[in-house]
């Protein structure tokens, strides 16, 4: 049997963990990209019906809650110097599972929870950025402390309030009063004149708690990075706006996600964690436009990754969606770029 | 040459003799722990067996088990934090390390402690952090914030309560909320451990009416405050005598504990909140003007014997006055919030610094000069 390397999955119900799962499997068993299969997994079903929902132009059904599918893929680095074949370990949950963790930690924990943190190379941590929750206002005060004051001593006019949207509409979540447009503010950490939000991603930050606390890592310790990263994987990038899309999905993490993003700055060196912008399908697999052009290209074929070669740099796409896979065993030697460390 | 193998995944000596360790030894093969561990009967073309680093997949079981369920085998009940507050005891144990700080929160039951508290996690979630040089780095009590937190994003406006109440029914013992903090561009730096306390304010009541022996057990704690953030309900001061008055007299409280604690120089910061249903009609003066009651216009006369007693603090104790607004209106980012906890950690950083070096080296000239001999 081949050595096995675990890497374990976090990401809220819905994040694209299994349609990824999905969409990996497509390509490594194609050996598109660098990461092969190394023959077929023992137990294929999970795997097969997984990726047979992209063959067929849908996406995988949400896990049901209380459902977990284990996977151990055969797999090889073609990208390493010396492509050992290796077994990856990794299950696929339902996103509840996270929540509940959260909320009933007492009841939650389990010994493959134990497994996760104690024997995982790296996480993949998946976002989705409906993750970020609209403000539940959208009445702005001034752009400084200062103009602040000035407004609620009633010495400036009260912006008037913008006509709400329907909450449903997605470009609602990437609203002016939201989502900064410009390179320069979205680099900006968020100013007073940007409505309150509520905190995003917090019980993904409680069970990277946990799964620190189980490696014996102090609070703010960093591991050492060849041993443990983490992978931020941003999914549904496809869907995000072109003009958030070209600024990377570093600026993304840190605008929209900053509790996580200053937890993963003060827990992990720079070398230790590194973002993704995810499209695994290429585009949206409900829209009849999209689904017409992929219907004529190989589900494998489509999807990419995207990230920041060097930090605060442009972002580049990859069409090689297992990157993130790569950069996980492989560190910044599996990046097609040169050797650079973020965020 | 006989075939050896190393842990070491970096090492390549079964294959080029060149050992990734080559310059701590002379004979790898004799002095390598990682080689003579490893060392294989002589390669006879039998499948690659070099150790892995990596378990099998058969050690992940029963954890995992391929493609069907994983173990939901639970595992020691409590093995984390409750999430939700720190006990006295848990607060306890993180103020051992001396790079804890202890801020406790002082005021009248509903004058607003809840809500700056609450305002002050959201800030940091926010990542809104101007003018405040730390970053989140963990807390033991997430959902202790979230607990206050949710609530809060349903506020519609209007006199309806935005956070729930810390009342004396809910609080039998101190109650802690924590968050670690590191200081900007610091990553490397270990996290200052922030204990901030969460009490109702029945018991500073209590406090004032019948000394600590009113309340042995509630703030015992106390002596061991790195800082103290004595939140005032400034539209009350501004209307209300009474309230003014039970105001001076936690003061008095307080000032009577520095006094006694003679090694205590822990900083005061006191924060004006609900500001802004007066920002309309008093002052806001900025900085050290602060200080100065006169700056604060209509609050002037209403403040004045307050600061009187805060000026006759030793001058080792300092303090300050922080305007705050947590929740001016729905959505809105909360105004002044960060900047008492910046003074307080600001303030206790300095205590903990090293004392500046207190003796002056004599100056003999320049190097050059003693070195040649010009002066001596």
């Amino acid at each position: 049997m081949e050595p096995a390397r675990l890497l374990a999955i976090l990401g809220m119900s819905d994040a694209g963990k299994t349609t990824y799962l999905g969409r990996l499997w497509l390509g490594v068993h194609a050996q598109i990209g660098r990461l092969h299969a190394a023959g077929l997994p023992e137990v294929l079903r999970p795997l097969r019906d997984v990726s047979s929902y992209l063959l067929q132009g849908n996406y995988p059904p949400r896990t049901r809650r209380g459902e977990v599918t284990a996977f151990n893929v055969p797999l090889r680095w073609a990208g390493a110097k010396e492509a050992l074949p290796f077994t990856l370990a990794f299950t696929d949950y339902s996103g509840e599972e996270l929540e509940r963790i959260f909320t009933q930690r007492d009841a939650g924990w389990t010994t493959a929870w134990q497994m996760r943190a104690t024997g995982s190379l790296g996480l993949l941590l998946f976002l989705r950025p409906r993750d970020i929750l609209k403000p539940t206002s959208a009445r702005l005060i001034g752009p400084m402390e200062a103009a602040q004051w000035a407004h609620v001593r009633g010495e400036e006019p009260v912006p008037e309030p913008k006509k709400p949207r329907a909450a449903e509409d997605p470009a609602f979540l990437f609203d002016a009063a939201f989502a900064p447009q410009s390179s320069e503010e979205l680099h900006r950490r968020p100013n007073p004149d940007q409505a309150v939000r509520p905190p995003t991603a917090v019980a993904l930050v409680e069970v990277l708690q946990f799964l620190r606390q189980e490696r014996r890592l102090l609070m703010g310790e960093a591991p050492d990075s060849n041993h443990f990263r983490v992978a931020v994987v941003v999914t549904c990038w496809d869907a995000i706006p072109r003009g958030v899309q070209d600024l990377g999905p570093e600026p993304f993490v840190k605008a929209h996600f900053p509790l996580l993003h200053d937890f993963l700055c003060s827990n992990f060196n720079s070398d230790g964690v590194r973002v993704f912008g995810l499209s695994s399908t290429g585009g949206d697999l409900a829209d009849p436009v999209f689904l017409g052009q992929y219907e004529q290209i190989d589900p494998e074929l489509m999807g990419n990754v995207v990230y920041h070669p060097t930090p605060g740099g442009d972002p580049i796409s990859d069409p090689d969606i297992a990157l993130p896979i790569g950069w996980l065993l492989e560190g910044d030697d599996a990046l097609p770029g040169p050797r650079t460390s973020s965020p | 040459m006989a075939s050896y193998r190393c842990k070491n995944p970096d090492c390549a000596y079964s294959d080029t003799g060149v050992c990734a360790r080559a310059t701590e030894f002379s004979d790898p093969e004799t002095e390598c722990d990682d080689l003579q561990n490893g060392r294989a009967q002589p390669n006879d073309g039998a499948p690659d067996t070099r150790v892995s680093i990596y378990p099998s997949v058969a050690a992940l079981e029963p954890a995992i088990q391929d493609g069907g369920s994983e173990s939901d085998a639970r595992i020691e009940p409590s093995r984390f934090w409750s999430g939700s507050a720190l006990g006295g005891e848990e607060a306890g144990e993180f103020l051992w390390d001396p790079r804890s700080k202890l801020f406790t929160i002082m005021g009248g039951e509903d004058r607003g402690k809840t809500c700056f508290l609450t305002a002050f996690y959201i800030q940091l979630a926010n990542g809104y952090t101007a003018g405040f040089p730390w970053r989140f780095c963990g807390s033991r009590s997430l959902q202790g914030f979230q607990r206050l937190t949710d609530p809060a994003f349903d506020w519609q406006g209007g006199e309806k309560p935005i956070v729930p109440r810390s009342t004396q029914s809910s609080f039998r013992q101190p109650s802690f909320l924590h968050v670690a903090l590191k200081r900007d561009g610091s990553r490397h730096a270990l996290p200052t451990h922030l204990i901030l306390t969460d009490m109702p304010g029945e018991w500073f009541d209590t406090w004032i009416d019948m000394g600590s022996s009113g309340l042995p057990d509630t703030l015992e704690f106390l002596p061991r405050s790195d800082g103290f953030l004595l939140v005032i309900d400034a539209p009350a001061v501004l209307t209300n005598r009474e309230y003014r008055k039970n105001v001076s007299y936690l003061l008095d409280r307080l000032i009577a504990f520095l006094g006694l604690s003679t090694s205590s120089a822990a900083p005061i910061a006191v924060v004006l909140a609900k500001y802004d249903k007066i920002a309309h009609q008093a002052s806001l003066p900025e900085g050290d003007m602060r200080r100065d009651a006169k700056q604060w216009g209509i609050l002037e006369s209403r403040l004045a014997a307050l600061f009187k007693r805060l000026d006759e603090l030793p001058p080792n104790i300092p303090w300050n006055v922080f305007p705050c607004a947590a929740f001016s209106q729905p959505g809105a980012q909360p105004v002044g919030v960060l900047a008492p906890f910046a003074f307080l950690l600001e303030e206790t950083m300095r205590l903990d610094s090293l004392p500046p070096m207190t003796i002056e080296p004599e100056y003999r000239g320049s190097f050059f000069e003693v070195f040649r001999g010009d002066r001596l």
